[in-house]
C-alpha cells in the first residue's frame, strides 16, 4: 500500500545518509546542542557559565565537561574564571 | 485516489519551483553572467533533478504530474523567448524521452538485482540509500539526451540536431540533477542543525 508521509521520510533518510556517509561535520548532536545552548545563552544574557549549559541541556555533568573540553581543543570555546563566583567558569565563543 | 491526488500536486509543484528557478537564474541571467549563448542554461538543468527524485521516491503515480509540469512549464513561463519556441515544437513529444529514460533508468537500477528482493515493475524500490539515486541520475542523464533529441529530430523535420546538443542535454540533465540533490541535503541539514527539524537517527 502507497503511504505518501512514508515516500517523503525516504526522501529526508536518502538525504540523511548522505550527511552521515560524507561526515563533514565532526561533531554529532549532542555537541551541536551544547554548542547553541552556549551561543543562545550568551546572545541573550551576555554570559554563559557551566553550570547554566548543564541546566539549560538537561546532559549530564560529566556529558558536558567532555564537550567543552573536545571544543576547546578546536579553538571553538575558550574558559574564563567569573569575576563573581571563583568557583565558576563563563565560557566565551572564540570567532573562527 | 487520496494518495495519487498528493503525489501529483507534489510533482507538479516541486517541478514547476525548479523550472521556475532554472528559468530564473539561466534566461533571465540573473546571476548577471552575461553569456552570450542563449543555450547556456541547459548545461544545468535543474528540473532534471525534478524528474529523478520523483520517479524514484513517488513511483508510477509521479508520471502523469510529471509529464503535465514538463508541457506546461515552458508554455506558462517562456514561451515568449524565440530561442525557447523552436524546441518547444514537439517539446510534448520530446518530454515523453526525459520521462522515459528515467523510468528506464530505474527499471535496470531495479533489473540489476542492486535493490533487495526480486524484479518486479509494480514492486517498490528503496532509494533510501542515495547511491541508487546517483546511479539514476547517471543513467537517466545519458539517455535522457538521446532520447528526447531522437524524438524532436523526428517531429522537427526542419530542425538538425547535432551530436553537441545531445551532449549538451547529456551533462546539463546529471550536472542540474546533481545539483538539485546537493542543495537539498544543505537545506535538510541546515534544517536539522538549526532545530527546525529533527534529526532521523533521534527516534
Amino acid at each position: 500500500m502507497p503511504n505518501y508521509k512514508n515516500d517523503l521520510i525516504n526522501i529526508l533518510e536518502m538525504l540523511w545518509n548522505i550527511e552521515k556517509d560524507l561526515n563533514l561535520i565532526s561533531y554529532n548532536e549532542t555537541e551541536k546542542k551544547l554548542y547553541y545552548i552556549i551561543a543562545w545563552k550568551i546572545s541573550k544574557t551576555g554570559l554563559c557559565n557551566i553550570t547554566d549549559l548543564i541546566k539549560a541541556s538537561g546532559f549530564s555533568r560529566s556529558t558536558v565537561y567532555k564537550t567543552i573540553k573536545k571544543f576547546e581543543a578546536a579553538d571553538l570555546i575558550k574558559l574564563e574564571q567569573s569575576n563573581n563566583d571563583k568557583r565558576e567558569f563563563n565560557l566565551i565563543l572564540l570567532s573562527a | 485516489m487520496k494518495h495519487f491526488i498528493k503525489v501529483s500536486l507534489t510533482v507538479y509543484i516541486f517541478y514547476m519551483f525548479l523550472y521556475c528557478l532554472w528559468y530564473v537564474l539561466s534566461v533571465i541571467d540573473f546571476a548577471n553572467i552575461r553569456i552570450d549563448n542563449a543555450w547556456a542554461g541547459s548545461l544545468c538543468y535543474i528540473p532534471h533533478g525534478a524528474r529523478v527524485l520523483m520517479v524514484c521516491f513517488f513511483r508510477y503515480y509521479s508520471l502523469p504530474a510529471l509529464y503535465l509540469a514538463e508541457v506546461s512549464g515552458p508554455y506558462l513561463i517562456n514561451s515568449n523567448e524565440d530561442y525557447m519556441m523552436e524546441y518547444i515544437n514537439g517539446w510534448q513529444y520530446g518530454s515523453i524521452g526525459c520521462i522515459a529514460a528515467v523510468v528506464i533508468a530505474v527499471e535496470l537500477v531495479k533489473w540489476s538485482r542492486v535493490t533487495e528482493g526480486n524484479f518486479s515493475f509494480f514492486k517498490p524500490v528503496n532509494f533510501k540509500n542515495y547511491k541508487f539515486v546517483i546511479l539514476v541520475v547517471f543513467i537517466s542523464s545519458l539517455l535522457s539526451g538521446v532520447l528526447c533529441n531522437a524524438i524532436l529530430a523526428l517531429v522537427n523535420t526542419s530542425e538538425t540536431i547535432d551530436v553537441l546538443t545531445v551532449v549538451r542535454f547529456m551533462v546539463g540533465d546529471l550536472l542540474g540533477a546533481i545539483t538539485v540533490i546537493i542543495a537539498m541535503w544543505i537545506v535538510f541539514t541546515t534544517a536539522i542543525d538549526t532545530r527546525m527539524i529533527i534529526s532521523p537517527d533521534h527516534k
